[in-house]
């Protein structure tokens, strides 16, 4: 009893949106052309499920923002390590992420599309230059932060440079790590959404596009929520995975982490 | 010694200049990547017919106007959450359930209620704003120092000088974290903004260009908007130094 | 009437669903123009003791009494000092020493001579314009006293106010405090692990047991004024000593015994 009324307490602000929204429809306060009753985006959400669009959409969005994350990840965790562990090679990479981490990357979309194309290719380039950079500058602090006492501590038991970098730099780096690609997940379906609305004709940013270029606006918002659930369920598989891997150490909350 | 550090740093992005530059003029690469040389030329020439500044005022007038109501609602309403637990009991599931969803999304939503161009754009910015920064805002305040706050008392202040004078203080390295993610977004968002539905700005002048299959304006427009937002974080980093005084002491960022 | 009565109180925490105790009926009377150190065992409560009679935790059961009248919330006249990290960061030295004179309603520039005139005297007049963060910790300290001296509270409380620093540090820190806690001789409430500052700083000595803290013995400190470093050479300091850490070391035992269990 006490843990549902827990629950309740938690969540109510979302069911008392809902039926506020549902109230502005009905009563007409809002157009509804604009604002679709929730019956409306009921339907349209479970309806575009149903006969698939959505899920194939939806497809097609998280696997250019999983491709795009994953060479990012495969790329920049060792880039960021050589970046730690050898000078020059920071030094010579350091203006590059430390000039461009303001830089919209998206201002270079047009050069994208023109090198990529406007598929899969482009987008997933996208994702992964989205997404390089905070992966790299946090495993990149989190590499230079390990304490040298953990390393002397292993050299001073005799342990090699290549068994120093898997068993203790590491461990020891991985939360970091996965504190930087937690950042980067959301950011990668972010990136893909908004190139897809951009321009392209498959994807969640499209469907939302030609449907608000339709006016039909419960279909909008079906797309809309979808993004959402993906984002959040890629979220939650990322953090099961760094359960899995990362046994040590509980994780933050979400948004500590800015 | 400094010399070489900084011909270090340079070497990369120099290098790759040149060899954008020699590419382009041996013919190697597609036209549509323009050259340094002629994007150069084109800025200049934009700028003297007074379309880049007119566009770059804009834009950055949109980005700002934006980031300044979404970072404003973000920062009050982030510090009153943080405070009180009924509103954060009533934000909260609000906020983690729009976060994940790109706030570009509501951009064809948003023309329909502010109508065209400017007024759309500035609110879709404000609304892609408020979540970073409300969100660190608001666990800003519940991880001050529970030592400052009973200091405070002890020293005879009533709750709301503790409220202004030593948490708002304590909790302004977390804030500006936030919001410096948060005009990153602006320029983001307003960049996606321009392209999709715009008719002015740089990323009109970047669409513009592409059309006119004049590849080296549309470099000026990229470069224009890599310009104004990394320029805005130097702005917004510098007033971090000054407000944070003895709090930036040792924290000097090298990365991030 | 004492200036300070604590009457039977008693301090529980919940944990995991099961209420500790952590102080156990405690009383206690201490007068006007004591030095009073608190030593005890690790997890015996004597820091939420002071945090009690400071105002910022609240007793489960009992009475504590301030010149008669019952305890409230945070108040100038219960001064207080932590260990560390109590200075505003965002503001310089003399800044922070103003805080509590602004509080008090002081001119702007009545409260920068005042504060100088402290700075003074804890040594630290040359470091004024310096933020905390570049301070070494013992001279952080120094900066808290600072502060607390020009609180002016009727009573000082102070929960291991040199715990965090080195030995030599620490004892030069000792022999300062004393000297200026002679010119004013307002009450304080001292609590510390170290037995030989407790002795050195106080008057009386007062040892809590293992948890949940009770008074398991109450020793003065039978020696004159004079508080100079040959005092600790002393056979009547050596002989406290020795008493007080036999009893002490039985409750240390008991909460190592405890927390193995």
């Amino acid at each position: 009893m006490a843990a549902a009324l827990r629950f309740v307490r938690k969540w109510y602000s979302i069911p008392l949106l809902l039926l506020a929204w549902e109230i502005c429809v009905s009563t007409g306060a809002i157009e509804s052309r604009l604002l679709p009753g929730l019956g409306a985006v009921w339907a349209a959400l479970s309806g575009e499920i149903a006969n698939g669009v959505l899920v194939q959409h939806a497809a097609v969005t998280v696997g250019r923002a999983l491709a795009g994350f994953a060479l990012a990840a495969v790329v920049g965790v060792p880039l960021a390590a050589a970046m730690s562990r050898m000078p020059l090679f920071g030094r010579m990479f350091e203006p590059m992420f430390f000039f461009g981490y303001p830089v919209p990357k998206i201002a270079l979309f047009p050069v994208f599309t023109f090198i990529f194309g406007i598929g899969s290719l482009s987008k997933t380039a996208f994702a992964f230059i989205e997404c390089l950079y905070p992966i790299v500058v946090t495993s990149y602090l989190g590499i230079k932060g390990i304490r040298s006492r953990l390393l002397w501590t292993a050299q001073n038991m005799g342990a090699d440079e290549i068994t120093i970098l898997r068993r203790v730099m590491l461990p020891a780096a991985l939360p970091s790590i996965f504190a930087g690609l937690r950042i980067a997940l959301p950011l990668a379906v972010v990136v893909v959404v908004v190139t897809e609305m951009i321009g392209d004709n498959q994807g969640l940013g499209y469907y939302v596009t030609i449907w608000s270029t339709r006016f039909r606006f419960a279909n909008v918002y079906a797309g809309i929520i979808t993004i959402g659930i993906c984002g959040f369920v890629l979220d939650q598989l990322l953090g099961l995975f760094r359960s899995a891997v990362v046994k040590w150490e509980k994780d933050q909350p979400r948004f500590t982490r800015v | 010694m400094n010399a070489r550090l900084a011909l270090e740093k340079l070497i990369v992005p120099i290098g790759l200049l040149l060899l954008w530059e020699a590419t382009q003029r041996a013919g190697v690469l597609p036209t549509y990547l323009s050259s340094p040389s002629s994007i150069v030329a084109a800025l200049v020439e934009l700028t003297e017919s007074g379309e880049l500044p007119a566009a770059m005022a804009l834009s950055l007038m949109r980005a700002y106007a934006g980031f300044f109501i979404g970072a404003g609602l973000g920062v009050v309403l982030g510090l009153i959450a943080g405070l009180s637990q009924g509103v954060r009991e009533f934000i909260d599931p609000l906020v983690s359930f729009l976060y994940p969803i790109p706030k570009i999304t509501f951009l064809l939503i948003f023309l329909l209620i502010f109508g065209l161009g400017t007024p759309s754009q500035i609110a879709l910015v404000a609304l892609a704003v408020f979540f970073p920064v409300f969100i660190p805002s608001r666990y800003a305040v519940q991880s001050v120092n529970q030592l400052y706050v009973w200091s405070g008392q002890n020293m005879g202040a009533p709750p709301m000088t503790v409220f202004f004078r030593v948490i708002v203080p304590a909790a302004a390295p977390v804030l500006f974290a936030g919001l410096r993610v948060g005009l990153a977004h602006s320029f983001v968002v307003l960049f996606a903004s321009e392209l999709i539905g715009g008719r002015s700005g740089l990323g009109f002048l970047i669409v513009d260009g592409e059309e006119a299959v004049r590849f080296d304006i549309m470099f000026v427009g990229i470069v224009g908007f890599a310009l104004i937002g990394f320029a805005s974080d130097r702005v917004l980093m510098a007033l971090r130094r000054s407000a944070l005084r003895g709090q930036a002491i040792g924290t000097e960022e090298q990365l991030v | 009437m004492a200036l300070l009565e604590v009457r039977e109180l008693s301090k529980a925490f919940e944990s995991n669903g099961q209420a500790v105790a952590a102080i156990d009926r405690l009383s206690l009377d201490i007068d006007d123009r004591e030095f009073v150190s608190i030593v005890g065992p690790s997890g015996c409560g004597k820091s939420t003791f002071l945090h009690i009679i400071g105002g910022f935790e609240k007793l489960t059961a009992g009475e504590v009494r301030l010149a008669g009248r019952p305890l409230s919330a945070p108040s100038p006249d219960r001064g207080m000092m932590f260990q560390d990290l109590s200075l505003f960061p965002w503001l310089t030295v003399i800044e922070n020493v103003c805080w509590p004179l602004e509080m008090r309603g002081l001119g702007k520039s009545e409260r920068l001579a005042r504060a100088q005139s402290i700075l003074e005297l804890v040594h630290l007049g040359r470091f004024a314009t310096l933020y905390p963060a570049q301070l070494s910790g013992g001279m952080r300290q120094r900066v808290a006293l600072a502060r607390l001296i020009a609180l002016d509270s009727k009573i000082l409380l102070m929960d291991e106010p040199f715990g965090a620093l080195d030995a030599q540090t620490r004892e030069l820190l000792q022999e300062e405090l004393q000297l200026i806690w002679r010119r004013d001789r307002k009450t304080a409430l001292f609590v510390t692990h170290d037995i030989d500052e407790a002795i050195y700083l106080g008057t009386r000595v007062i040892l809590f047991s293992a948890r949940p803290g009770r008074i398991k013995a109450d020793i003065a400190v039978p020696v004159g004024a004079d508080r100079s470093p040959e005092f600790r050479k002393s056979p009547e300091y050596n002989a406290l000593r020795i008493e007080i850490w036999d009893l002490l070391r039985e409750e240390v035992l008991k909460a190592r015994a405890e927390q193995e269990a």
